[in-house]
């Protein structure tokens, strides 16, 4: 028996049914571009004939092209500016508070450490202000060693930089200030600080409470060069 | 102990956050626009985000495709507050409340023939939008309104391709149904 072949008109026909089929399956995909060279080649070529299919096509050509459209107002750009400035004072606060929490955490640490680094000497008199040398752009960590005769609670704590004297986690301030406690004892502040540039002048650290205020001077140089990574200086708050 | 304040060494931290996030702002709130479909909403999601990201500076350097990464944090962010947006009936109607107020403040007469015919073809499309479930409008958000690729989609949604493919291809069938059923 001879195979049946079907006259050229219903084949043409049944040639276009098919390819309505794979349009209409694999629109989303040919318009993603997602689709293999040989299916992309048969829709296009079925599009051009079929006009049903070429309006489904542009219909959904055309519902796209509406999305992408769709308006938005414009962004206020001191959102942004406003933003970014409360994301950096809330870094800072915190910053602050670890600084604060540092502090008290030093005491029991303090005496370790002076027990088994530190020079120390009193820096009472501005007449004889200790020195230190920075390296520029390295982090250099000054530490603080404060006798205290009592507990104090509700202290303030002031660092005041000399120029070009930056302090880790605060830049572009000049002045830093938190509320802390001082312990009986010895109490350990740790100033990670880095110098950007010529330095002169003195770091300064202040402690007031209600009743007294003390302030202790270091002087900052800069110079090239490695040096020690750690300073250290004890002072009496007596 | 020695570290008791962290920052970025040697570099200014807020700088380093701009250079990073700043390209991404405007598309980011673009984004918040359209998942909220209110400026202030919006506004207050980039805000947010920037806010939660900056003490996370050091940790951007480290993300390889920084678009789909950041869109994904206020993804969820966003989808946190709609849950407890939805416990408040109160911001439920006042919602409604603009939005009758935003169609009201359309004058026909007021803008050529053109730009009105697409005034309202995107009054019907951004209803028709509103009519879809949450995960169909956020795929079509993504993909045909944002340009995000499938593979971004991926990071921002936490889905495998395939179920995206396939939950596109429904999102757009149901919108175009909503749109030629004649109900907008």
């Amino acid at each position: 028996m001879e195979p049946f072949e079907p006259p050229e008109r219903v084949k043409r026909h049944m040639d276009a049914i098919m390819s309505c089929e794979t349009t209409t399956q694999n629109l989303n995909d040919f318009l993603d571009g997602s689709l293999d060279g040989l299916k992309v080649e048969e829709i296009q070529s079925h599009i051009k004939e079929c006009e049903a299919c070429r309006r489904l096509v542009d219909r959904e050509q055309g519902m796209r092209a509406a999305l992408r459209e769709l308006p938005v107002p414009e962004l206020r750009p001191d959102v942004v500016r406003s933003a970014l400035a409360k994301a950096r004072q809330g870094h800072e606060r915190r910053a602050r508070r670890r600084l604060a929490m540092g502090g008290a955490l030093a005491a029991g640490f303090a005496i370790f450490a002076v027990a088994n680094l530190l020079v120390t000497s009193p820096v009472n008199n501005p007449a004889e202000v200790a020195q230190i040398t920075l390296v520029k752009d390295q982090i250099h960590e000054i530490k603080l060693v404060f006798n205290s005769k009592n507990d104090v609670d509700g202290a303030t704590f002031t660092v005041r930089l000399p120029g070009n004297v930056a302090l880790r986690g605060f830049p572009h301030q000049q002045a830093v200030s938190w509320k802390g406690r001082l312990k009986q004892g010895k109490n350990l502040l740790v100033l990670p600080v880095m110098a950007t540039g010529p330095v002169e002048g003195d770091l300064i650290t202040s402690i007031e409470n209600a009743e007294s205020k003390k302030a202790f001077h270091l002087g900052i140089q800069m110079e090239a060069g490695n040096l020690s990574r750690s300073s250290y200086r004890i002072a009496d708050m007596a | 102990m020695g570290n008791i304040i962290r920052f970025l060494s040697g570099r200014d931290k807020l700088s380093v956050f701009e250079r990073l996030v700043g390209p991404h702002v405007d598309p980011l709130y673009k984004l918040a626009y359209r998942f909220t479909n209110n400026t202030m909403e919006a506004e207050d999601l980039v805000q947010d985000l920037l806010l939660k990201l900056y003490p996370k500076c050091h940790e951007l350097e480290k993300v390889e495709k920084l678009r789909p990464w950041l869109a994904r944090v206020m993804y969820r962010m966003w989808v946190d507050r709609l849950r407890s947006q939805r416990l408040s009936v109160v911001d439920a109607v006042d919602d409604l409340t603009e939005l009758a107020q935003s169609v009201e403040a359309v004058d026909p007469d007021s803008i050529p023939e053109q730009a009105y015919h697409r005034s309202i073809t995107q009054q019907k499309l951004l209803q028709a939008l509103e009519q879809l479930s949450e995960d169909h409008r956020i795929v079509l958000i993504l993909h045909d309104v944002e340009g995000y690729s499938l593979e971004e989609m991926r990071v921002v949604l936490d889905c495998a391709i395939g179920t995206l493919k396939s939950r596109l291809h429904r999102a757009r069938d149901r919108l175009r149904n909503l749109l030629d059923d004649g109900t907008f």
